[in-house]
């Protein structure tokens, strides 16, 4: 028997077919899918709208039930609902009841989950500082922001402690500053040990925050990988070079050439937008 | 999502859907059958009072909008809104709207013995007014007229009320008020007497129930019955309730000793028994 | 903890989010008071001078708002926080943590039970103080009416019963919206299904009485497919001063929890295959 820890997610050809009408007719959202997700990395699933992404989700989660093939998470059948218990979820555009207050709807969770009595108002208190909603703990979710809905999804589905993190578009609609923040909070996790699988629109921010990518589309899985396996173009290097004056470079090149090697592209080394924003944003207000 | 839409026929879309009304059906089939010995033992306590409805007393009540009023709890909220209607008409003097709504008031609750005696009333004293009024006043109409018009609101008042006797058996109140419609309505002296007589027999039957029976059978000069009525009536009075007018009907008795001339060793003494 | 004292917990902590989001229901409290309005209004019945019969009619006034706005609440508020939770999405948040279908209807049926309950308690205080108020007054003008019109014991007795029938129409709605798409679809099936249980024992009568082999087949069918919703009017036989014992009580209370076992099953059956 192999020592190697069992994967966080094992789907085998996985088929989730949606019926259309009475007559049988049925879309296929998840097209015999074989994917694995070890434990403890930070696991992207990226596609178009209607890939298959947040179907093949609420397979793992048994919120929808597969048409064929297997998903295993954490060693046990997806539609077990114990293994739920070590399982946190934050779909897309969370909804939560209005009427409760930060602290309460993360403290309702706990008790859903099983967090023991005595620990559950510690834990709560935990996660929302974690989160940073610790000012607003105590106001009505109807009131919150959309980065706060995001704070607090990401505080109820951290609150029992789980191995294995779900997160449906976790920074779709937050401002960079708050994505920023939610990203942070991702690499924290996977510190901690956790298994984390993310889907994301924001292909930059994927490749920031992934150690291993699948790339869904029309239901199909069509690449998956680590991030270097698969944006590494092989037999290609990258510098960045300090200090060297402009007009060098045809001397670089020169040098490149006589053992054979062609210089592909040169120019001024660019920031990130992203990163220019937020180091902009945090020195505006620091001098404020 | 896929567009290869592709078609595998009707039954597994419609399997799950199936078998979900199917087991429901089974299910609670199977309860039903269970709990029915539970049902049948409360149905039977809780109808045997009269919470049902005749069916077939409730055929010509149907188009006056009272199958709302079947709806348990809303039928006798239903029945009270048309006792409501019934004395709105009886003001109006409406006959035929009057005696139709006390008919289905009673269709509706039958329990009810307070709209069986008001509604008779209504229909045996107030109505052959009515239509006296409307012939003319009772000046303007013969009293041969009069006398067959209080007859025949009597009949159907009576009508009424043996229909309040299938809910109401042995209910005093009701025998009272046949004999009193009887007695005030048909001048039926002596069918008057019988039925005081039948209701002083019951039980929970009121005190003057019994004397006024021997008050009747004076009326008609069996003063020897009446006397030996109350004579056996007498001791089972209380003597400590106003109501038995024990003193009273003892008076009675000495009169109807004195009027028959009954020796004074053969005279009625309570101390003695 | 063990798996019954997890699982009781999750349904309690189900029942007591659901029971908060119902008494905040605007409909809730326009029900209770639309209840406490009818009761007021039986002051015009003294115009009618129907002396101690009067009680009888207030009696049949309060039972029957009870049971009107007790089966309108019961339904509506039940389907409303049904779809509710699967239109708004706070559903896939839920299911999504160990929480079992069965919990998950349960749990829903018990905060509406409890916000039914406070309801019958309210409307039932309301009932008797308007009895008391009016029965007070008529002995005191009345001598002859005797010490007490009104056994209070058993208009209690009578609108528990009636809370254990808003159970079963409860359990009944939840198996309804636990099939069904839509919030209108599931309330317009609970009416009519609860139309059907009141008026079952009629049609029974009418149709054992028609002698057919189909027709005795189908009135058969129908005594054994729905419950009697008549077995809990005992409100009638409170205003009709009929009196009824304990065991009366126990048998229709057992009749009323048997079926609201059966329907919360069936929900949760159905509710298995649902997709989120």
């Amino acid at each position: 028997m192999s020592d190697a820890p069992q994967p966080a997610v094992e789907i085998r050809g996985l088929t989730k077919d949606f019926p259309l009408n009475l007559r049988g007719l049925r879309l296929r959202a998840v097209d015999d899918l074989t994917l694995e997700i070890p434990r403890g990395c930070v696991h992207g699933l990226l596609g178009p709208n209607g890939s298959g992404k947040s179907t093949t989700i609420k397979v793992l989660l048994g919120l929808l039930r597969r048409t064929r093939g297997t998903c295993r998470v954490l060693g046990c059948e997806s539609d077990d609902p114990a293994v739920r218990a070590r399982i946190g979820y934050l779909p897309e555009s969370p909804d939560f009841h209005r009427f409760l207050t930060g602290r309460e709807l993360v403290r309702y969770y706990a008790r859903l989950c099983g967090v023991a009595r005595a620990g559950r108002e510690a834990r709560a208190a935990e996660m929302l500082e974690w989160v940073g909603l610790t000012a607003a703990a105590d106001r009505r979710i109807g009131s919150y922001s959309k980065g706060m809905l995001q704070r607090v999804g990401l505080a109820q589905a951290l609150v029992h402690d789980p191995e294995l993190v779900i997160l449906d578009e976790p920074t779709a609609g937050v401002d960079p500053v708050g994505s920023a923040d939610i990203v942070r909070l991702i690499l924290k996790l996977k510190e901690a040990g956790k298994t984390v699988l993310v889907t994301s629109h924001l292909l930059a921010q994927a490749e920031d925050v992934c150690d291993r990518i699948a790339i869904l589309n029309r239901g199909k899985l069509i690449a998956a990988g680590t991030v270097d396996q698969l944006v590494s173009r092989s037999g290609a290097l990258s510098f960045v070079v300090e200090g060297m004056p402009p007009d060098a470079v045809g001397e670089l090149r020169a040098w490149l050439d006589t053992r054979g090697w062609r210089l592909a592209s040169a120019g001024p080394h660019r920031s990130r937008l992203d990163e220019l924003f937020l180091e902009r944003i945090r020195k505006s207000e620091e001098g404020a | 999502m896929s567009d290869a839409a592709e078609s595998s026929g009707m039954f597994p879309f419609l399997r799950d859907r199936l078998v979900t009304v199917a087991v429901t059906l089974v299910v609670l089939t199977a309860t039903g059958f269970v709990l029915r010995p539970l049902e049948a033992t409360a149905w039977a306590e809780v109808r045997a009072r009269g919470a049902g409805i005749d069916a077939a007393g409730l055929e010509g009540a149907v188009g006056q909008g009272v199958v709302a009023g079947l709806l348990g709890g809303f039928r006798a909220l239903a029945a009270d809104f048309l006792w409501l209607k019934a004395n709105s008409n009886w003001e109006e003097m409406d006959l035929p709207a009057t005696q139709t709504t006390i008919r289905a008031v009673t269709a509706i609750d039958p329990r009810q013995l307070y709209f069986w005696v008001n509604g008779a009333r209504m229909i045996a004293y107030d109505m052959p007014v009515w239509r006296i009024e409307r012939a003319g006043g009772p000046d303007a109409v013969p009293a041969s007229v009069q006398a067959r018009i209080d007859e025949e609101q009597a009949r159907v008042a009576l009508g009424l009320l043996a229909d309040a006797q299938r809910f109401h058996a042995d209910n005093p109140t009701l025998v009272i008020e046949v004999a009193n419609i009887h007695l005030r309505r048909l001048g039926d002296v002596a069918t008057a007497a019988q039925l005081y007589r039948e209701a002083a027999e019951l039980p929970g039957a009121p005190f003057y129930a019994a004397r006024i029976h021997a008050e009747l059978l004076r009326n008609l000069g069996r003063r020897h019955e009446a006397l030996e009525w109350l004579v056996g009536v007498h001791p089972t009075l209380p003597r400590d309730v106003p109501e038995a007018m024990s003193g009273i009907v003892l008076a009675r008795i000495h009169e109807l000793e004195d009027e028959l001339g009954v020796s004074a060793e053969s005279r009625y003494n309570p101390v003695a028994r | 903890m063990s798996a019954i004292s997890s699982s009781l917990s999750r349904v309690g902590t189900i029942a007591g989010n659901t029971f908060l989001e119902a008494v905040r229901q605007r409909f809730f409290i326009a029900l209770l008071v639309l209840a406490a309005g009818l009761l007021v209004s039986t002051e015009f019945l003294r115009e009618f001078n129907f002396g101690a019969s009067e009680v009888r009619f207030i009696a049949d006034i309060g039972f029957g708002a009870l049971v009107l706005f007790g089966s309108v609440l019961t339904i509506t508020v039940t389907a409303q926080l049904f779809f509710a939770e699967i239109e708004s999405r706070t559903a896939l948040t839920l299911l999504a943590k160990p929480v079992r279908r069965g919990e998950f209807i349960v749990g829903k049926f018990l905060g509406v039970w409890l916000v039914v309950l406070i309801f019958c308690v309210i409307v039932t205080l309301l009932v008797c103080a308007v009895l008391a108020t009016r029965e007070a007054e008529i002995l005191a003008a009345d001598p002859d009416a005797g010490d007490a019109l009104v056994s209070y014991g058993a208009v209690i007795a009578a609108a528990a019963v009636q809370w254990v029938k808003f159970g079963v129409l409860g359990a009944i709605t939840l198996l309804l919206g636990s099939y069904s798409n839509t919030n209108l679809f599931s309330v317009a099936t609970a009416l009519l299904v609860l139309v059907i249980c009141h008026l079952q024992y009629l049609a029974r009568d009418v149709w054992e009485r028609g002698g057919s082999a189909v027709a005795q087949v189908g009135a058969g069918l129908l005594g054994l497919l729905f419950p009697n919703f008549q077995l809990f009017n005992l409100a009638d036989l409170v205003t009709a001063g009929e009196p009824f014992g304990a065991a009366l009580i126990v048998r229709v209370t057992l009749y009323g929890l048997a079926y609201i076992a059966v329907f919360l099953a069936l929900a949760s059956f159905s509710f298995r295959r649902r997709e989120i």
